[in-house]
């Protein structure tokens, strides 16, 4: 069956023009895909008027200490200062943890905010919100993931959704509350695209992407021919907000059936070297895939390393023996040395493809961690204090803005909040947040970040 | 979702007066990557292969030496109670080469006795830092 408005109209094979294009609709939270290209479509800034910049931010799921990585304490006490030593970096005066040691090569190229805190819970879905969305929990009115708010500021661009997510959303980190990557009250349309996939894997494939079983590439074909003429019958028969959701439905079908968008998705297309220099791990993959998508038209790419901080190796260093059992071992041998590899294959690969300057790249992480560790050597959560950084589009590298005191226990000078962090992926990417509104709850106007840029940034 | 390594992280590595050189590493993990220096079954030291293809050896003790470049192989996070890991491991992903410390601190390349391991399998008892 077809449907012609809330007529259904038989087809040949039983699969209508609706479940076709709804193929693997579980990855964008049950929305169909016209529905979401047709609602992407508005956008709320001329491009013509503005320099607009695209985003890569990798999301430190789970939160690196920032003690023993990028706000090293080598002069406090031992059970302060932790295992590792700080390296020098190629901007003198700034030094960070001996296991990031390709970052200290690229120093010049990135600004680290060590002031960062925030007062409220030290829960990981507190910190994703803060950092995702700008914004504290409000359980009556939950706020909108950054890519989604570029999604309804930018609108739509090219074949490939405006804001996408990989490997996979944030799972379970703790406790059943939001983790600030959903489009919350700016509806289905602007949700994010998350990928599903495991792009290290051999056989990678995007599920969303993937034509209904039993289809093959002429059916597909013969479908578009069919919905062809049944649109040129609506175009006569129905109104203008018809067409604009004919103008969804085609590029939903180009989004399933293009061969340019399948490309985006598919890394076999790179080179093996430069596939090595990303790492071939999950993470790595992802954000090889990140640099892909922006260049083929994505605006916001999020690289969530891990989706979980239980039963796995990651940031999450409590070295509790138990679940949560990461340890200095896991941040030197696995850790580090990943996320070294990943994050300046990136800027490596930007910078060689032209791409740096209008690409902001954002590194974030929920919070930080306990200055002083725990009996088992590990540390927790610590929200008074933490390091992200910035690097790439128009970002003033080579800085360090804010600092600590002398345990890293809470901003010496220069604090910096969750919000300042999101006002500056905003600002950074062009859109101007004294005049760009967007519709609130209940659709009243409203300013979408209260809080303003970290000027010394640009 | 658990971070996945497929393939198996190959490189070539060769002597050159005192100084190790690797070359590219293919299939690379992008886990720490050190060379492994041992005399006997001893691990004399375990620097960064990460950053430079070469690693100059430096003052070494009198005797023979082996060498071999490694990477951090995830399998999971196990840990036994000293919090060492069971499963996940290092493994050589070169071939491995002998050489010879003289009292005059001068070094030449000898034959290697022991046979070289599967990459894709050897473990490496004296490689944990």
């Amino acid at each position: 069956m077809l449907n012609i408005g809330s007529e259904r109209v038989p087809v040949c094979s039983g699969i209508n023009r609706r479940s076709f294009l709804q193929a693997g609709s579980a990855t964008l939270g049950g929305l169909s895909l016209p529905a979401l290209m047709n609602l992407q479509a508005s956008g709320a800034v001329d491009e013509s008027k503005a320099k607009i910049r695209n985003c890569i931010t990798i999301f430190l799921v789970g939160s690196p200490g920032h003690v023993d990585t990028w706000d090293m304490k080598p002069e406090a006490p031992d059970d302060i200062r932790g295992a590792f030593k700080p390296i020098d970096t190629n901007v003198p005066g700034i030094q960070i943890c001996e296991h990031f040691p390709l970052m200290a090569r690229m120093m010049d190229k990135v600004a680290l905010i060590r002031s960062l805190h925030h007062k409220t819970g030290a829960s990981h879905e507190n910190g994703q919100r803060w950092m995702m969305s700008g914004h504290d929990f409000n359980a009556a009115s939950p706020q909108p993931y950054m890519g989604s708010v570029v999604s309804r500021v930018f609108g739509h661009k090219g074949n490939l959704p405006t804001s996408v997510i990989l490997p996979a959303k944030i799972g379970n980190t703790g406790t059943a509350t939001p983790h600030g990557q959903e489009a919350a009250y700016l509806g289905s349309a602007h949700q994010p695209f998350f990928l599903g996939g495991d792009p290290a894997t051999s056989d990678f494939k995007v599920a969303d992407l993937e034509p209904p079983a039993g289809q093959t590439t002429l059916r597909i074909d013969a479908r578009r021919q069919l919905f062809k003429q049944v649109d040129d019958l609506q175009r006569r028969t129905e109104t203008s907000s018809t067409l604009e959701r004919d103008t969804a439905y085609a590029r939903a079908f180009n989004l399933l059936t293009s061969p340019e968008t399948k490309q985006s998705f598919d890394l076999g297309k790179e080179d093996d070297k430069l596939r090595d220099r990303y790492g071939r791990n999950t993470f790595g993959q992802s954000c090889l895939m990140a640099r892909r998508l922006i260049e083929r038209g994505t605006r916001f790419v999020t690289v969530n390393h891990f989706d979980t901080v239980f039963n796995i190796t990651c940031w999450d260093m409590h070295a509790d023996g138990g679940g949560l059992n990461n340890t200095y071992k896991d941040y030197e041998r696995h850790l580090c040395p990943q996320f070294d590899q990943a994050f300046t294959a990136l800027l490596e690969d930007l910078g060689q493809r032209g791409m740096l300057e209008d690409t902001v790249i954002s590194v974030l992480s929920e919070f930080g961690r306990t200055p002083k560790l725990n009996p088992r050597g590990g540390r927790d959560h610590y929200p008074s204090a933490w390091t992200n950084f910035f690097a790439g589009g128009g970002i003033k590298g080579g800085q360090v803005i804010g600092s600590t005191d002398k345990i890293g226990a809470a901003p010496h000078d220069r604090p910096v909040l969750p919000p300042e962090v999101v006002a500056s992926v905003y600002t950074a990417m062009g859109i101007d947040l004294e005049t760009t509104m967007m519709p609130g709850p209940g659709s009243r106007p409203i300013r979408f970040i209260d809080a303003e840029p970290i000027r010394e940034l640009f | 979702m658990d971070q996945k390594f497929e393939g198996v992280p190959q490189a070539e590595i060769r002597l050159d007066g005192s100084r190790l050189i690797r070359g590219h590493v293919s299939n690379d993990w992008g886990l720490r990557l050190q060379w492994q220096i041992a005399r006997g079954e001893e691990t004399v030291a375990t620097p960064l292969a990460r950053v430079h293809l070469e690693h100059e050896l430096g003052k070494l003790d009198p005797g023979t030496y082996q060498a071999v470049l490694q990477m951090w192989k995830y399998v999971n996070y196990l840990k036994d109670k000293d919090g060492e890991f069971t499963v996940s491991k290092y493994v050589d992903i070169s071939n491995r080469l002998a050489f010879e410390v003289a009292a005059d601190g001068s070094i030449k390349q000898v034959e290697i006795a022991a046979p070289v391991a599967d990459p894709a399998t050897a473990t490496t008892a004296a490689a944990a830092k």
